[in-house]
């Protein structure tokens, strides 16, 4: 049998080998350094105020990221130590002496994997004790000692185990140590930056994306997923060190001992399998279920259901499940009688009866959904009386079924980790229950692809019982009444659309403000916000005043409760943008989650603000006191993340087009979505039209910052689906889920831009309010909000039909531009004049914007158009078919105009005009004019031709350049959409297009551009001339604002060329075109003979600029 | 202790016939294995090292077989393979506690005295700290044959352990082997130096082309060289014609001719004196005379 003597020995010298190897003393060396180094800066008081919270704020941050970061080190490290292991055991002659003694290959392969794994244990322990030490020493840190052993065994010990195994197999296969190497980083490399999180994180074996970030309320919410998971490498790992003992070049000690070394082997891979098997299954059959979730709403989607008006909730929480009793009266608000009802409930609740008056009810279960059949039918109006007795668990994956699966299991990414995303808990401490998981019985399906953009909705009057537990608190809407017996009760006055149950050992804070209660409730030690608001005092009660005042000034709605909780919430609760919504189910009626220790909202990092507001005071030389900065930090944090203001961009890379500026923590949706609602089976966008018309959310559409990442606004996105679709058959193809909320957010502002125009902004408002103000805590019906606007003799219908139906878009473009300076009355002032003609099959309006003049915007990012003043706006409309001629003087002379079309076949949807020099005339009277015209403006002169880029015309001829690892690793520029943002980090090598004002176009201002290089990269502009003769070719110039253009202008005297190639009679001819002296617009090539028939010109990206750009060229006949 | 070779034949994966049908016995002392480098020697000595095994044939130790009970026979080993090279991040002592520990020396105290003794008869103590591949190639060599004779070993097995030291290193390392020959153990010394086994060796054996050619005392060996062995003063005339007709073992230059030594079965004319041969002549006799005698006459009995 196996020597434990023998193990023993082995690992104490094999030890004292790896110790003293220079290898290892270098890199542990690095490693602990860094490591240490990031602890100063991340974990102690004096650097914190320069770096984000979420990188030290969870009580787990210690630990998680210092074995997180120990252990893709020491992955790396094991590869080399591991395989080296053996490479001396190549020298085999060395190596004998101890062969030949009497122990066993599989004593001598473990002996030697334990030593290995014993070094890094003994770095782990180093790397522990380091980061303890912070953790005692941090003062915003708690210290969770459980989680060092957690993360060690979770994180550490399968990763050494796995890549100690992974290399001495594939090192005992191949025999060959630099093959090993780069097979092994390769494999790193591979998984670590390219598989990443895919695949349910299956192949993340140094656990750097799997969800690890422990909450305090209720640990890491998936240990058994993670749990199988990290059992699979580690048996992998055990698995691959006992075949490497049986393919080690050394006789066995005995034939058993071989053969129980190959059983073993198996046994453990098969282990390692099962459980790979089990973590995957538990996805997939999740998905399937999903699957079927959504067939069986698609199917019970369009038949009548029940209106539940009244449900009495008793909830008793039991450990890790709830026992609920619901009674509820329900109304059949249908215009047929129902034999049937169809509701939902969580597949994880078992119901053990449902009755009527003491009468039992027949019901069927098909997953989520409960079919209730009815002895006698319930008539038109009738009511009944349930009550549903249910209890158990709640299955996370029944809900967002809107949401794809792989967004589902994408973990959560905060800094370096990751937590799992968690939409319900019941645990024996915390539990926290909202209507998205079902947990009580609710009228109708869930989420069906027949009707996206309206979900069944009651109105419904709550009443919630819970059994009192020691210590803990329970929080849900409605005045809690804490009876004399064992029960918290929560009633409310108004009927809700939903409610939400918290149940958690909180410490509350509450504050009343104008008969408004507002409470905090946070776990006990998660208190940090205290330091930064102990100046407050007194002053916090007019600070909330003052901006709920403001706040529903500009919403012109007032806070429809009583009470406003902010609850803290495990970080794992996620939450999604929904389609008929602007709200996320963070937001519940009264009530916000915010994520634990406030990780992820940027406003509440008092520290680091308090610190930024310092420096400015201190720059401007201004003494900021506490209370200011205080007060100016809550209003912050009010501000940016309660409600939808916020003084900047919210934006992620590469993140989902629907989430991009939203604002999840929003209380918006307490103000329309929780409390008025349109019902309409023929145009359910309504209701999300008019929460988006009220939202005051910023508008980023017109934002460079956004166009030169993505290469086009959201808005625009939007608009060039809906070219060829219109809303209705957009919503009714899941293949635009992915922009559908851009889409619909762009529509309802059109829709609304285009009523104000239609009856006036101010009485468009006040039809609203009334709805709002008449229709509270109901729901109601088209018909109902149609009669709103009849007073102003409007048919909303026929608007609203065409507004979900209508698929033509109107498309303009701008002649003839007259900018000058004019004396009236002795004053100057300023004359612009214009033709916008409409040649589109719809009617369009405009809005015009004339901005100051400024100092050129510098720099990447451009400046924000909204927050600018602005001279004069006003929108016009533009009739089909017509051309509008437009003439307006101002009293200052302005620098651009912003000609915003919302929604048309343009792009940019914002087109800008920046004036020259407003040269003076004299003896101009002014004109202040609208006038139509019947004939639509020459867009060209007929002497000339023009070839566009995106005219067929043009051809861009791109080189091969794609490597034969990027095709093979899939690495190729995903960014499959037709415009690409100039990017100057990462111009791409082939011509790509790209959306510009400035650029030249009828409706689409595009240009191609590709990173300078050896001119292997060519465009061709061709045209067919009718007549030979001498013609003026012009070429059209953008110089965009963006990164590098000063860069290229202005950092030497180089000269900096485009080279042309144009096609002549006699023969091609090279023209530089020097691009720092040519001007934005049409510049001069030179004039040719060309004969009848094809004319070309070429253009190259050899250039010193970094950039080049292809626009337009323009062949101009001479007289 | 007894060792019994039957009919032992090694075949690598090319076809290479490295031993063809050896059949030896072996007592306890010291036996000499000699042969020509490629004669098959180090492979036989790594199947009885159990680090290979046999394509066929058979080998005991004390009745154990060697290829079922590589855990008992294991335990009496020892080793000295031919490129020596110690491990590098380990000192000689370490080195030697590492090998006793796992030569079954459990007791550490007992381990202690026993490594500090082996370097004292290697003559390494005062380097026992030093680490292994800081020491000389001699010194190496005698760790070497320290981590061999460490834990009491019944067999100890030492492939050319000799080759590429000095005179000096190499008279020591063989009074260290003489020593030890004196204990009831098996030494198996295999070389291709006969000095080797002329001064340690009660019993040789001699591999040739994988093939045992001899066995006996070195003795019986040089018995067998005797008569054959001339001393013959020749001048620069003679010596290239005497060098391309024997085999000379030494040519020494004495005024104005050469002393030479060969082996011959007559000289032919030549007039020289009989001298007698030791066993570096008797080898030289055996492999180039004997051998091909006793190769024809089997080749004609084949036939």
């Amino acid at each position: 049998m196996l020597s434990l003597y023998n193990i023993l020995t082995i690992v104490k010298y094999e030890v004292k080998t790896l110790l003293r190897s220079w290898f290892f003393r270098i890199f542990s060396g690095i490693i602990l350094v860094i490591l240490f180094l990031y602890n100063l800066t991340a974990f102690t008081e004096t650097f914190q105020s320069f770096i984000p919270r979420d990188m030290y704020g969870m009580t787990s941050s210690i630990p998680y990221t210092n074995i997180l970061l120990f252990n893709i080190g020491a992955a790396v490290i094991a590869v080399f130590l591991a395989s080296d292991f053996l490479k001396r055991d190549k020298k085999l002659d060395t190596s004998e002496v101890i062969y030949i003694r009497s122990m066993t290959n599989v004593e001598y392969v473990f002996g030697k994997a334990l030593a290995l794994f014993l070094v890094f244990l003994i770095l782990n322990l180093i790397v522990i004790l380091i980061s303890f030490g912070f953790n005692l020493f941090a003062q915003n840190n708690n210290i969770l000692p459980s989680a060092y052993l957690y993360y060690f065994f979770l994180i550490s010990v399968p990763t050494i185990i796995f890549i100690t195994g992974l290399s001495f197999l594939i090192m005992t296969i191949i025999k060959n140590q630099a093959i090993t190497f780069i097979l092994l980083l390769g494999y790193i490399a591979v998984t670590l930056f390219y598989i990443g999180s895919k695949f349910y994180n299956l192949f993340d074996y140094t656990g750097i994306y799997l969800p690890f970030l422990y909450s305090d309320f209720i640990g890491f919410g998936n240990f058994t997923s993670l749990l199988l998971l990290r059992t699979l490498y580690f048996s992998l790992g055990i698995s691959f060190i006992f075949f490497t003992t049986v393919l080690f070049k050394r006789l066995p000690q005995s034939p058993l001992l071989q053969k129980v070394t190959i059983v073993l082997a198996f046994v453990f891979l098969g282990i390692g399998l099962v459980t790979g098997f089990s973590y995957v299954n538990s996805f997939v059959s999740s998905a399937d279920i999903r699957v079927s979730m959504k067939k069986l709403n698609n199917e019970y989607a369009l038949l009548p259901r029940l209106t539940f008006t009244e449900n009495k909730i008793n909830l008793v929480h039991n450990g890790n499940s709830i026992s609920v009793v619901s009674e509820i009266d329900a109304v059949n608000n249908n215009t047929q009688s129902l034999k049937q009802a169809t509701l939902k409930l969580n597949p994880g609740l078992e119901i053990t009866k449902i009755t009527s008056n003491n009468a039992e009810i027949d019901f069927t279960r098909k997953e989520h959904l409960v079919i209730l059949s009815f002895k006698n039918s319930i008539i038109t109006n009738g009511k009944i009386n349930l009550k549903f007795e249910y209890s158990g668990e709640i299955y996370d994956f029944a809900c967002y079924l809107d949401q794809t699966d792989e967004m589902l299991n994408k973990p959560k990414r905060i800094w370096l980790f990751a937590a799992t995303n968690q939409f319900s808990f019941i645990t024996p401490s915390f539990v926290l229950l909202t209507q998205e998981c079902m947990w009580y019985p609710t009228s109708g399906i869930s989420y069906s692809f027949e009707n996206q953009l309206s979900q069944p909705f009651d109105f419904t009057k709550f009443q919630l019982t819970i059994n009192k537990e020691n210590n803990l608190t329970a929080i849900s809407q409605g005045i809690k009444l804490e009876t004399n017996e064992a029960n918290f009760v929560f009633v409310n006055d108004n009927p809700l659309p939903q409610i939400s149950l918290t149940i958690g050992n909180y410490v509350e804070k509450t504050l009343s403000v104008d008969s408004v209660n507002y409470s905090l409730y946070t776990l006990a030690n998660h208190n940090y916000y205290e330091e930064y608001s102990n100046e407050l005092g007194d002053t916090l009660k007019p600070l909330i005043r003052e901006l709920k005042q403001d706040y529903e000034r500009e919403l012109n709605i007032s806070y429809p409760y009583n009470k406003l909780n902010l609850v803290e919430v495990p970080i794992q609760f996620t939450s999604y943008r929904r389609f008929w919504k602007t709200g996320y189910e963070y937001v519940q009626p009264q009530i916000v989650f915010l994520p634990e220790n406030a990780i992820q909202l940027s406003e509440a990092d008092f520290k680091l603000r308090e610190r930024m507001q310092s420096r400015f005071g201190n720059r401007s030389n201004q003494v900021v006191l506490p209370i200011e900065n205080q007060s100016n930090n809550f209003k912050n944090f009010v501000n940016g993340t309660l409600l939808d203001k916020s003084s900047r961009i919210r934006f992620r890379f590469n993140a989902n087009p629907n989430e991009i500026d939203e604002k999840p923590y929003s209380i918006f949706s307490n103000f329309y979505y929780f409390t008025n609602h349109i019902n309409s089976k023929k145009y359910p966008a309504i209701n999300i039209a008019i929460e988006n018309y009220l939202s005051i959310a910023e508008d980023n559409s017109s934002v460079g910052f956004a166009r030169n990442i993505l290469g086009v606004t959201p808005d625009e996105s939007a608009a060039m689906k809906l070219s060829s679709k219109s809303l209705a058959e957009i919503v009714s193809d899941t293949t635009f889920n992915r922009y559908l909320n851009s889409i619909v957010k762009l529509k309802s502002k059109y829709f609304f831009v285009a009523l104000a125009n239609e009856i006036g902004k101010e009485n468009l408002s006040e039809i609203i309010i009334q709805f709002l103000n008449e229709s509270k805590f109901s729901s109601i019906d088209m018909q109902d909000f149609e009669n709103y606007f009849r007073k102003y003799e409007l048919d909303i219908k026929n608007q609203v039909d065409s507004w979900s139906n209508n698929k033509k878009l109107p498309g303009f473009y701008f002649t003839n531009i007259q900018n000058y300076k004019i004396v009236d009355n002795e004053r100057e002032r300023y004359q612009i004049k214009m033709n916008i003609s409409n040649p589109s099959e719809t009617d369009g309006f405009i809005k015009l914007t004339f901005n100051p003049r400024r100092e050129r915007g510098g720099g990447f990012f451009g400046r924000d158009n909204s927050e600018e003043e602005t001279i004069f706006e006003e929108f016009v409309k533009i009739p089909l078919g017509k051309t509008l001629s437009y003439s307006t003087v101002l009293d200052e002379e302005p620098g651009s105009l912003i000609m915003n079309t919302f929604l048309s076949q343009n792009l940019p949807l914002q087109q800008q005009v920046n004036f020259q020099e407003f040269g003076e005339n004299k003896k101009a009277k002014p004109i202040v004019e609208k006038v139509v015209l019947n004939e639509l403006d020459k867009f060209s002169s007929p002497y000339e031709y023009i070839v566009d880029n995106e005219d067929s015309g043009f051809v861009a001829n791109n080189p091969q350049q794609s490597s034969w690892l990027k095709k093979f690793l899939n690495m190729e520029d995903s960014d499959t959409t037709k415009y690409i943002g100039v990017r100057p980090w990462s111009l791409p090598e082939a011509w790509r297009a790209t959306i510009n004002s400035d650029t030249y176009g009828k409706f689409i201002h595009s240009a191609h551009f590709a990173k300078s290089g050896e001119g292997k990269a060519v465009v061709n502009w061709k045209v067919n001339i009718e007549k030979s003769g001498y013609y003026d070719i012009y070429t059209h110039i953008i110089k965009p604002n963006a990164g590098f253009r000063r860069r290229d202008e202005e950092s030497d005297s180089k000269k900096r060329e485009y080279h042309y190639i144009v096609s002549h009679d006699d023969g091609d001819e090279e023209i530089n075109l020097d691009f720092n002296n040519s001007e934005v617009g049409w510049n001069l090539l030179g004039s040719f003979y060309l004969s009848a028939g094809e004319a070309k010109v070429s253009l190259n990206n050899e250039s010193e600029n970094s950039v080049v750009f292809a626009d337009a060229i323009k062949w101009v006949e001479r007289n | 202790m007894n060792i019994k070779i039957s009919d032992l034949s090694k075949v690598y994966s090319n076809g290479n016939k490295a031993l063809n049908n050896i059949n030896l016995e072996i007592e306890s002392g010291m036996l000499g294995l000699l042969g020509p480098n490629g004669a098959g020697k180090s492979t036989l000595m790594r199947i009885m090292a159990t680090l290979m095994l046999p394509s066929s044939g058979k080998v005991t130790v004390n009745d154990f077989d060697l290829v079922k009970h590589r855990k008992e026979i294991r335990t009496m080993l020892g080793y000295l393979p031919q490129d020596f090279g110690s491990f590098s991040k380990l000192t000689t002592w370490e080195f030697l506690d590492y090998s006793a520990s796992l030569a079954g020396l459990k007791k550490k105290s007992k381990r202690s005295d026993e490594v500090e003794k082996m370097l004292q008869s290697v003559g390494l103590f005062k380097f026992r700290d030093r680490l292994a591949n800081k020491l000389s190639g001699g010194m190496k060599r005698r760790l070497g044959i320290a981590q061999a004779l460490i834990g009491d070993p019944k067999i100890v097995i030492v492939d050319e352990p000799t080759t590429g030291l000095d005179p000096e290193e190499r008279i020591r390392f063989r009074n260290l082997l003489s020593d030890m020959s004196r204990e009831e153990i098996i030494i198996i010394l295999s070389t291709h130096i006969v000095g080797d086994i002329s001064s340690t060796c009660s019993k040789m054996a001699l591999l040739q082309n994988g093939e045992l050619m001899f066995q006996g005392t070195p003795n019986s060996l040089v018995e067998k060289a005797k008569g054959h062995v001339f001393r013959i003063m020749a001048y620069d005339s003679d010596l290239n014609l005497l060098k391309e007709k024997y085999p000379v073992i030494s040519t020494i230059p004495v005024d104005d001719s050469w002393e030479v030594e060969l082996v011959a079965d007559n000289l032919n004319g030549y007039e020289g004196k009989e001298i007698a041969p030791n066993l570096e002549h008797a080898y030289i006799y055996f492999v180039e005379y004997l051998l091909p005698e006793m190769t024809s006459e089997r080749n004609n009995s084949n036939w």
